[in-house]
């Protein structure tokens, strides 16, 4: 089944990281990352544009243990039928040692390209499309790659912070390599407790280590999978945000909640109405403190490269 | 996906960061106060609203968008990272100044149209009548190494000028690669282009030989015509200042120069080729 693939040097299916006896939790560092005063306050994000010349644009995140990677090139032209517009395609991968996930799909679905990686990239690509102006780009391909070089060691319920990253990496990304755009797209990921009524809980999804506990209804260490049976379900979503256009364009929400298979089924847990329109809110609002930071970052490689750019020019002046 | 009518967020944050975007901010927040546009900041980043479409025309690396209200009316905002820069529609005045339409000012930007038209290397968006000076946003130079606004746009358009190389010649057509688009320096060597026999120029186009007008590894300026299929790009050369612009001598190898309009002569040999030549500009 990899016969198809002979670019790259696969991994062997069944391979896993190697675990060193040292890799056991050092309290120090768990102390390190304790969380944040509020749990509303978004963690640090470390983010660089351009750190890949031979690529059109290219942007780093890094997100707590989350590192990702995304390239942008293009516009390229596109052979086939003729097309009006650029056409957009993502794809994700995990480098072999980003973490246990990539075996987990090769076990699951088979093949190079595992549907973890293509739920992914359909989303970046569901949040990206209403960014771009394709139009400007007639004929034209614009591709966007994204890799996860590495995830946290667990990977339950990461995924949607995981996405978040990469949404984010990639829109910059787009931005870095000078596509037009309506706006830059954020993302941010958020968990919740589902099935509540009035009381909605809700959190900016930080892989769960928020352990506050002022909270009722959501109390557990959700890294342990074992919760509380009183507890309700566990939702975890990420929203894709346009913070200047005040649009979203796309979120994903799914129920989280381990033991959902064991409540009968009279009672799903759902979010609706109030609830889902907080959740998404917390969720934009998660998304605007990381647009800070990327027009932060944006204005100051900005300024980097038209520093360059004068200099080059003086270079110039002095060779002539 | 849902819009911004059926999410509860409603206001836009405030987050770019020059001193015209505090500005800005203050114009959301207040609901709209008359005129802060008496500077423009200097660079801009994507989604970043500019000035009001009332002052300004969009231009390259910017859009119209009606729901960024600035001042009322929409607004235009940037589509890349990059430079703010304002184009007087009229060349006397000075650039960075918004100029009211007055009636002269249209009459004289009507006769700058008229000329627009006439000469032949000119974008199309400069032969419309638009009083308002056009803003636009332009990446820095350094950034792969293009200059043009628009961003990564090394994408031909219609009526762009391009640097072609010719692949092949048939009695039909020519099918060239297209090298460079306008004044970027960005390289592309992915694009396909067709100059078809009819195209080659203006006059006695039914007696067009495309063998004693190009020849395959001639660098030839042309203009696009047609966004064509999906492989080609159609292109002209039907215009003075269009046509072979570089061309080896079949006989030395050496360069050859331009006698006049459709022949070179080898300064090696001293052999005369027949091309189309573009007149020599500048």
């Amino acid at each position: 089944m990899y016969l198809s693939d002979r670019r790259r040097i696969l991994v062997p299916p069944l391979a896993r990281p190697l675990i060193y006896v040292d890799d056991k939790p050092n309290p120090a560092i768990q102390a390190s990352t304790k969380p944040a005063p509020s749990s509303n306050a978004a963690r640090k994000i470390y983010l660089q544009t351009s750190l890949i010349p031979d690529a059109t644009g290219s942007a780093y995140v890094e997100h707590q243990q989350n590192k990702i990677l995304a390239l942008v090139n293009g516009p390229r032209s596109q052979k086939g039928s003729f097309s009006p517009t650029a056409k957009l395609a993502v794809d994700v991968k995990f480098l072999p040692i980003s973490s246990d996930a990539h075996v987990l799909g090769i076990q699951q679905g088979g093949g190079f390209t595992t549907s973890l990686e293509r739920t992914l990239a359909d989303f970046i690509y569901a949040s990206l499309i209403p960014s771009i102006r394709l139009g400007q780009y007639p004929k034209s391909g614009i591709s966007v790659s994204v890799v996860v070089i590495s995830g946290p060691p667990s990977w339950k319920g990461v995924v949607k912070q995981i996405a978040a990253s990469c949404v984010t990496a990639a829109s910059v990304a787009v931005v870095d390599a000078g596509i037009e755009v309506l706006d830059i797209v954020t993302a941010c990921a958020v968990k919740f407790s589902m099935g509540v009524e009035d009381d909605v809980q809700i959190d900016l999804d930080e892989h769960g280590i928020d352990k506050s506990s002022d909270r009722i209804t959501n109390k557990m260490d959700i890294d342990d999978g074992q919760p509380a049976p009183e507890v309700p379900g566990i939702g975890r979503g990420v929203v894709s945000y346009m913070a200047s256009r005040d649009e979203i364009s796309g979120f994903w929400i799914d129920d989280e909640s381990h033991q959902r298979m064991d409540v009968e089924t009279s009672h799903p847990h759902s979010i609706e109405g109030a609830g889902l329109i907080k959740v998404l809110k917390t969720a934009c609002d998660g998304a605007k403190d990381v647009r800070i930071l990327v027009n932060g970052v944006l204005v100051q490689a900005f300024a980097e490269q038209q520093e360059t750019s004068t200099q080059a020019a003086k270079k110039i002046k002095l060779g002539s | 996906m849902s819009s911004s009518g059926s999410t509860p967020i409603s206001s836009r944050p405030n987050t770019p960061s020059s001193a015209a975007t505090a500005g800005r901010s203050n114009i959301n927040k207040d609901g709209g106060p008359t005129s802060p546009f008496d500077h423009l900041p200097t660079h801009a980043i994507p989604g970043q609203p500019l000035c009001s479409a009332r002052e300004y025309a969009p231009g390259p690396g910017t859009y119209y968008d009606e729901n960024a209200v600035l001042g009322g009316g929409g607004g235009i905002v940037a589509s890349i990272l990059g430079k703010v820069v304002v184009v007087s529609r009229n060349p006397t005045k000075p650039a960075a100044t918004p100029t009211p339409a007055t009636a002269t000012n249209g009459l004289k930007r009507k006769e700058s149209a008229g000329t627009d038209i006439n000469n032949s290397s000119t974008n199309t968006s400069a032969a419309v009548v638009d009083p308002r000076p056009r803003i636009s946003v332009v990446r820095p130079a350094s950034k792969s190494g293009s200059s043009s606004a628009g961003g990564a746009g090394a994408v031909p358009d219609v009526n762009d000028i391009v640097l072609v190389r010719v692949l092949r010649i048939n009695p039909r057509q020519a099918n060239v690669a297209i090298l460079v688009v306008g004044d970027s320096h960005s390289s592309t060597d992915e694009y396909g282009g067709i100059i078809r026999a009819q195209d080659v120029r203006e006059t006695e186009k039914d007696k067009v030989k495309i063998q004693s007008c190009f020849k395959p590894g001639d660098i030839v300026r042309a203009r696009v015509i047609s966004l064509g299929d999906g492989t080609n790009y159609y292109l002209s050369t039907a215009a003075n200042d269009l046509g072979v612009v570089f061309a080896i001598s079949e006989a030395s190898g050496a360069p050859m120069y331009p006698l006049d309009w459709k022949s070179m002569r080898c300064p090696v040999s001293g052999t005369i080729e027949e091309r189309k030549c573009a007149k020599p500009t500048s």
